[in-house]
């Protein structure tokens, strides 16, 4: 909700007088925040600290000697000599006049406990209102997440203001005039019916409960409120779990540094999964004679139809026994192990040197390598590092924002909601997208080059920053190697000659290439659009050799940020869990550092690198990987051509699942261990800024269910390792010891702080927001320049298969969506598996918006409804991969990208008819 | 009163409510005075605009000079 505040200059202050005492006032400060500092209370409802001051309710009308009329404080700021009066009779008899006004209009029945205007109404010592209520309209309860109730509305706009200034949604308006003045959403349509995102900013702005939660959440006096943070995108926001009996009521946002109180549908609305009554709660053994098969058909509330429960003894005996008996016949090298993005820094840590130690190999890895696994590889190729140089919030310093292959909206709601109000503070916007996002609205330039064109499109801008002598000369001598080659490398890439190729005129590509280089600040931030490809790694190089040859990196407001997708893929590559690293991105064939955690851990270890995702399961095909460990992660939805990964699955020996949900992965496995739900357990998460933030737990787990950090050290002692970790904190410790760029961070300052940003070397330090300020953290401290070369994508259409697939994630459901398809909101609002076309292309298909088309590629074949969409190019469809009954996975092009072995999930040839036979729908009933 | 009410834009307290309030008060067949004194004060005071401020003029006038009226 708040603004990001700096830290307040040194500035001389104002003195004036307030209600005849001396006091003080920063020049920015308004009256009613220098009155609150000096301890002075003044009634206020349409003023919310952080929101810009409208001054409309006249609550807090102060005395200003010598002036005709009284001042709303939340908008005037005092200047020196000012006398105001808070407390004379004059002011007091306003406010009161006003809150008794407002009072009389909202109806006696509470839509929220204590509101704002009740506690102003007993602080001023109002009675009953002395004045006839309005006429009052009726409630609008056509949205599954928030109630309309327009009775209780004093018109403060602070709704308004929350929607159109902070979220910059633009749905709610002030219509009509005089007494009639309301709120409307759009065009004055219901709720549910506009085109509002409920990311319900407007509700937790709204101080007397108009806008409230559809559950009469509002109306339950919690147990307690824990401080945590959201279990869904990288964007890390922090929150309020609001508890009665064991059980979330509500999620309020908090003031963390990524979100200042924001949050998006999935964080506000997405929490009662944890309550779904299909968790699983005890051990389950997979029944004898139940054959594994790719093509199964899923139930997931009827998991006794596959397995049987069974003690934890057993299940871990089983489970554990099995992988060791694996181990010690064929070898460490038969066995590998799936961590998760979505679990703790503790618990990634602890599962890669599970596999590390217990299992004898370096075959761990996570879905990592399915989203950034290719920038990572060309970031840690140039720079020396894989995070991000800047955090997302930066934007609001850079004069140029460069977003490509990204749909923040959308998949990091919150951080876009920061680049719309860059956007609307001056920052220029270059969206560089095939597919036009909401964000296209909002960008200064918006480039729909065609889809594999990244390269082209890049190279041209180089070359034109090149060719007009753009180049920061003294940046690129000073801290940079290779400039020439990539020189020589873009003379081939005019502008004009590639125009064709990325279908942007070449004046375009010349424009915003000259804003990029000659502003005083530029970031690019980029998604999977630019990572998902064979040449994903390419991608990444272009991009970053584009801020280095301008100087573009290395200041506030100024660098790269790969913009994380779950929320602890960053955590959890920092910490090891990918197969060529130790913590800290410290290489496994590297002998030193061998040497180093083989005396942390007590043991000799692996010294070659293990497989990646897609190679594991071509190793379990090929019969050389025979057991696996896959905890939290759904392989068996989000790989590419995911019929040969479910093959693979099912042809294991013994797979243990660990996970919340009976998921698709869970569905071929031969031990399932019924884990903890993000709310349920403590531990660390890292975000797309690079802070370290402490989530806590505010819920047991249910019936038998296990936290996960347990369940892990349970799996390592049955492998015959000797581990006790009773309390992540002790987790936490071993790691600091293990990663120079964490070892400044204490558990007792996470708790203190909430979150802290690495490299945090030294206890105290303060923590880099923004890094390579002076050099980069490569052998010689210089970046590397890597050109790139134009590579096709793998499948290219053709006549059997015409058009291109593009898929991806929808605002309301996250990864495979065993979360959020069980989280009743998201699930009402997105409840069933729909591909995005170009309404031309529809047309000729000669199908309606919502009627079904049947989308096969060379490996597989899905129906499902279409949804007419303008801004998916033609030629294109577009397919959130989150659905089993439609899963667009079954079509992907398991082909990697060389260096980051990321699969081209963003593109594969397929054939798009009219009709077909969808799939029932499984049914989660969130 | 009535007029006031139909040109108030909505934006502020005062004025939105206030002259609404008004013309209900204006409606009975007795006027509360002390009521509209305290609102009209409130109106003229806190108003965003001219508008709502002068809106409660014509009270103060007609209770003023032509008490008789309203007795």
């Amino acid at each position: 909700m708040n603004a990001p505040v700096e830290a307040a200059l040194a500035a001389e202050l104002i003195e004036f007088r307030l209600n005849g005492e001396a006091a003080s006032a920063r020049p920015d400060e308004t009256i009613i925040e220098a009155a609150k500092r000096h301890g002075i209370e003044i009634p206020h409802l349409c003023y919310k600290p952080g929101m810009r001051p409208d001054g409309n309710c006249r609550a807090c009308m102060v005395e200003i000697k010598g002036e005709r009329v009284l001042a709303p404080s939340c908008c005037r700021k005092p200047t020196a000599g000012m006398e105001v009066s808070s407390d004379s009779p004059r002011a007091v008899h306003s406010q009161k006049i006003i809150v008794e006004m407002l009072a009389a209009d909202v109806p006696a029945r509470v839509y929220k406990l204590d509101s704002e205007l009740e506690q102003w109404k007993r602080w001023l010592g109002l009675g009953a209102p002395r004045f006839a209520a309005r006429a009052q309209p009726e409630a609008d309860l056509s949205h599954p997440a928030i109630a309309v109730n327009l009775d209780a509305c004093i018109q403060c706009t602070r709704c308004v203001r929350a929607c159109r200034e902070e979220q910059v949604n633009d749905v709610i308006g002030y219509a009509f005039r005089g007494a009639h003045s309301a709120i409307v959403f759009d065009l004055g349509d219901p709720m549910g019916a506009s085109t509002c995102v409920a990311c319900g900013e407007c509700v937790q702005a709204c101080p007397t409960g108009a806008l409230a939660p559809a559950n009469d959440a509002y109306l339950v006096v919690a147990d307690k409120v824990v401080p945590s943070v959201c279990p869904y995108c990288g964007v890390g926001c922090q929150l309020d779990y609001h508890v009665k009996d064991n059980e979330i009521v509500r999620v309020e946002g908090r003031d963390g540094p990524a979100n200042h109180e924001r949050l998006c549908v999935k964080g506000r609305y997405g929490y009662d999964y944890v309550h779904h009554r299909q968790r699983l709660t005890r051990p389950l053994i997979r029944k004898q004679g139940i054959a594994k098969t790719a093509d199964f058909v899923m139930d997931p509330a009827d998991p006794l139809a596959v397995f049987r429960e069974a003690s934890w003894e057993e299940a871990l005996q089983v489970a554990g026994g099995t992988l060791k008996r694996i181990r010690d016949e064929h070898g460490g090298k038969a066995l590998a192990g799936f961590g998760s993005a979505k679990g703790s820094n503790e618990e990634a840590y602890l599962f890669q040197k599970l596999v590390r130690t217990g299992f004898g190999s370096n075959n761990v890895d996570h879905c990592t390598r399915l989203c950034h696994a290719s920038s990572v590889a060309a970031l840690l190729e140039g720079i020396g590092s894989g995070a991000v140089s800047n955090p997302v919030m930066d934007v609001m310093k850079a004069e140029v924002v460069l977003l490509i292959g990204a749909n923040p909206v959308v998949n990091h709601p919150v951080a876009a909601t920061w680049i719309k109000n860059a956007v609307r503070n001056g920052t220029k916007l270059i969206l560089a997208d095939p597919r036009r996002s909401e964000l296209a609205r909002h960008a200064t330039h918006y480039l729909q080059f065609k889809p594999d064109t990244d390269v082209a499109l890049l190279n041209a801008m180089m070359h034109a920053i090149v060719e007009e002598g753009l180049v920061a000369q003294s940046f690129v001598a000073d801290r940079t190697s290779g400039f020439d080659e990539i020189r020589k490398n873009v003379a081939g890439y005019s502008p004009e000659a590639m125009a064709p190729v990325c279908g942007v005129p070449a004046a375009t590509i010349r424009e915003v290439a000259r804003m990029y280089a000659t502003s005083r600040g530029s970031m690019i931030l980029w998604g999977m659009g630019i990572s998902q490809h064979v040449h994903g790694t390419d991608n990444a190089r272009c991009l970053i050799a584009l801020s280095m040859m301008t100087g573009q990196v290395g200041r506030p407001g100024t660098g790269l940020h790969p913009l994380r997708g779950q929320n602890n893929v960053q955590g959890a590559s920092d910490v090891g869990l990918i197969p060529m690293m130790y913590p800290d991105y410290q290489r496994v064939d590297n002998a030193g550092t061998r040497s180093r955690f083989e005396e942390v851990w007590g043991m000799t270890l692996d010294p070659l690198p293990g497989l990646t995702v897609v190679e594991i399961m071509n190793a379990v095909h090929a019969g050389q990987i025979r057991g696996m460990y896959i905890m939290g992660e759904n392989p068996a939805m989000s790989d590419p051509d995911v019929s040969h990964a479910r093959q693979a699955l099912s042809e294991l020996e013994m797979l243990v699942v660990q996970d919340i949900f009976l998921t698709e992965t869970g569905y071929l496995a031969d031990v399932i261990l019924p884990a903890s739900a993000f709310p349920e357990k403590t531990g660390t998460f890292t975000n797309t800024d690079r802070s370290v933030q402490l989530g806590r737990q505010a819920l047991e787990p249910p019936g038998e269910a296990r936290q996960d950090l347990a369940i892990i050290v349970a799996m390592a002692r049955t492998l015959g390792l000797d581990w006790h970790y009773d309390h992540p904190s002790q987790v936490f410790e071993e790691m600091r010891r293990t990663m120079p760029s964490i070892a400044g961070i204490t558990w007792d300052r996470l708790e203190r702080e909430h979150a802290v940003t690495y490299p945090c070397e030294h206890e105290g330090d303060p923590g880099q927001r923004v890094v390579f300020t002076e050099d980069f953290p490569t052998a010689d401290g210089r970046g590397r320049f890597v050109p790139a070369a134009i590579i096709p994508a793998a499948e290219r259409p053709d006549g059997d298969y015409p058009f291109i697939l593009i898929t991806g994630r929808q605002l309301e459901h996250w990864h495979t969506g065993s979360m959020t398809r069980r989280a009743r909101v998201l699930d009402t609002i997105e409840p069933s598996p729909v591909a995005s076309i170009n309404p031309d292309d529809l047309a000729k298909l000669g199908v309606d918006p919502g009627g079904a088309i049947t989308v096969a590629s060379r490996r597989g074949s899905i129906t499902l409804s279409a949804r007419a969409d303008e801004g998916t190019p033609r030629g294109a469809v577009f397919i959130p991969f989150c659905y089993y009954e439609a899963a667009a996975n079954l079509l992907t092009n398991p082909v990697l990208d060389p260096f980051g072995k990321i699969p081209e999930f963003k593109y594969c040839a397929v054939r798009v008819s009219a009709g077909g036979a969808t799939t029932e729908l499984v049914g989660y009933d969130g | 009163m009535r007029f006031f009410a139909d040109e108030s834009c909505g934006q502020c307290t005062p004025c939105r409510v206030g002259t609404e309030k008004a013309v209900g008060l204006l409606s009975k067949p007795k006027w509360d005075t002390a009521l509209l004194a305290e609102l009209s004060q409130a109106m003229a005071d806190a108003s965003i605009c001219g508008l709502g401020q002068a809106a409660p003029n014509p009270i103060a006038c007609v209770v003023k000079y032509f008490p008789e009226e309203l007795a």
